[in-house]
């Protein structure tokens, strides 16, 4: 009887140490999504405060853009840009 | 052992893709909402840029839906409505509703409404400083810390404006000078070319401003006379003088006719052009001339007649306002007008009336307000009272002088502000 336990209880290790892995790697890949929205996010309401304030000939389209960077270790050195046209 | 792993990875794809759908749906949102937020406040530049709604909704929902072109086109949007919520039989006011689309994930297009106006809460503008000591005794209004008479502050409002339009940002480094800070001026330059001794200075009359920067000075040769600004001498460019007057100043020079030649410019054009085009001909001399009776820009007293009555003589209002102006009975007694049907001197009296107001409360917000809700309740409530009708009134006239006139009733704002949407 005690072979086949530890042959299942080895088992369950190995699947363990395979899973946890690729668990580690779903969890950073969700991070990373949850990240980048949230970068959206902040850059939307930034372009917008720009657009609200923004101040020039009246009637005349004004382009602006503003990024917010991606955190987390994954996103370093990337951002997320925001684009919107006003008329002032 | 295979089945069970690959399911599980399925699952776990699964998760994520449903964590990135919601996220993208979450920004799509948000960008939705910015989109409406900026047609909004975009529709009302536009609307107070023309000089208020350009007549009946449908002409102004088409002239709004050709300008915010540009802006849904650069997010994909989709105008799904604009409405002009509070729009009256004399057309559309100044508070635009649009109601947006923007492309989503999986083919979704999550939708945002948003409402903007003119936000006209002016308080009072401080104490009002009183001139003495010169040619003007009245009370002063201040614009870039320079005091001057009401009546030059609101037509230095319009003319601004204007200059901001065209992207020239003006300044005012002088306005009113006593007698007494003339003498110091004068006692450092004893010369009568540059600095007029005390007692003969134009700047003793509050009429007169000194305005910069130099690169403003082509702008202002050319289009301070339609607001009714002349430059007093070839040799000093920054020196405008407004012509109309304060209205009530007392002592003084004589300042010139409304016709006076500004100096380095061309001549003037008769005072009726400088009214905006939608002043009928038949009253245009008339607006005109009780403008410059008042002391008030004329631009400003065309455009409350047309909020008043859209220039109907025989108007009379469900509360008993009569005529072009609009006058209640009492408010006619009391300016001495016998038939407020008679147009002439109905807009005479709402020149006088209005003056009044202005130079009570140094603030075209204010002086609207005393004229639509009565000065008592200005003094009450220490600014615009907070009364629909008369915020939306206010609105509407300030929005009909171009944006000429701040809504802040002082330094320049737009005043356009995001409102909240009923539910």
């Amino acid at each position: 009887m005690s072979p086949p336990r530890r042959h299942q209880a080895g088992q369950g290790v190995l699947e363990m140490l395979v899973a946890l892995p690729v668990l580690a790697l779903v969890a950073a890949l969700a991070w990373q999504v949850v990240a980048v929205a949230w970068a959206g996010v902040r850059a939307e309401e930034a372009v917008r405060a720009a657009a609200l304030d923004a101040a020039g000939p009246p009637g005349r389209p004004l382009r602006l853009e503003r990024a917010a960077s991606v955190p987390g270790p994954l996103g370093a050195g990337h951002r997320v840009v925001a684009r919107a046209v006003v008329l002032p | 052992m295979l089945v069970p792993a690959i399911a599980v990875g399925v699952l776990l794809l699964t998760a994520v893709g449903a964590v990135a759908l919601v996220g993208a749906g979450q920004v799509a949102a948000v960008r939705a909402q910015r989109v409406a937020d900026v047609a909004a406040v975009s529709s009302v530049r536009v609307l107070v840029g023309r000089g208020g709604g350009p007549g009946s909704p449908a002409r102004a929902r088409g002239a709004l839906t050709r300008a915010l072109a540009p802006v849904l086109a650069a997010d994909g949007a989709r105008l799904e409505t604009l409405t002009f919520p509070g729009e009256g039989p004399g057309g559309v006011g100044v508070t635009v509703q649009v109601s947006v689309s923007v492309p989503g994930p999986l083919g979704t297009r999550p939708r945002a409404t948003a409402r903007a106006g003119l936000d006209v809460r002016a308080g009072a503008p401080g104490a009002p400083g009183v001139a003495t000591g010169g040619g003007y005794s009245g009370p002063l209004a201040y614009r870039d810390g320079r005091p001057m008479c009401p009546s030059v502050a609101a037509a230095y409002d319009l003319m601004d404006a204007a200059a901001r339009s065209a992207g020239v940002d003006l300044r005012v480094n002088s306005g009113f000078r006593s007698d007494a800070e003339q003498a110091v001026l004068f006692a450092r330059h004893p010369d009568p070319r540059w600095v007029a001794p005390p007692g003969r200075s134009r700047h003793r009359d509050a009429t007169e401003l000194d305005l910069g920067p130099a690169s403003a000075y082509a702008w202002l040769a050319g289009h301070a006379s339609a607001f009714g600004f002349v430059q007093r001498y070839s040799w000093e460019p920054w020196h405008f003088g407004y012509v109309p007057g304060c209205g009530t100043a007392r002592g003084g020079p004589e300042v010139a006719g409304w016709g006076e030649r500004a100096v380095g410019s061309a001549p003037p054009a008769t005072p009726d052009a400088r009214l905006p085009g939608w002043v009928p001909a038949a009253y245009r001399r008339a607006v005109a001339a009780s403008a410059r009776a008042g002391g008030v820009p004329p631009a400003l007293l065309a455009a409350l007649l047309r909020a008043e009555s859209g220039f109907d003589p025989r108007a009379v209002s469900p509360a008993g306002a009569r005529g072009i102006a609009q006058f209640m009975p009492a408010t006619a007694a009391s300016v001495g007008l016998g038939d407020p049907f008679d147009p002439e001197p109905a807009i005479a009296a709402a020149g006088r009336l209005l003056g009044a107001h202005l130079r009570e409360f140094g603030s075209v917000p204010l002086a609207l307000a005393a004229y639509n809700a009565g000065p008592g309740a200005v003094r009450r409530h220490g600014g615009v009272p907070p009364f629909a009708e008369t915020r939306a009134y206010v609105a509407r006239i300030v929005a009909l002088t171009a944006g000429g006139a701040s809504p802040g009733g002082g330094a320049w704002s737009t005043g356009v502000v995001l409102l909240p949407v009923p539910p």
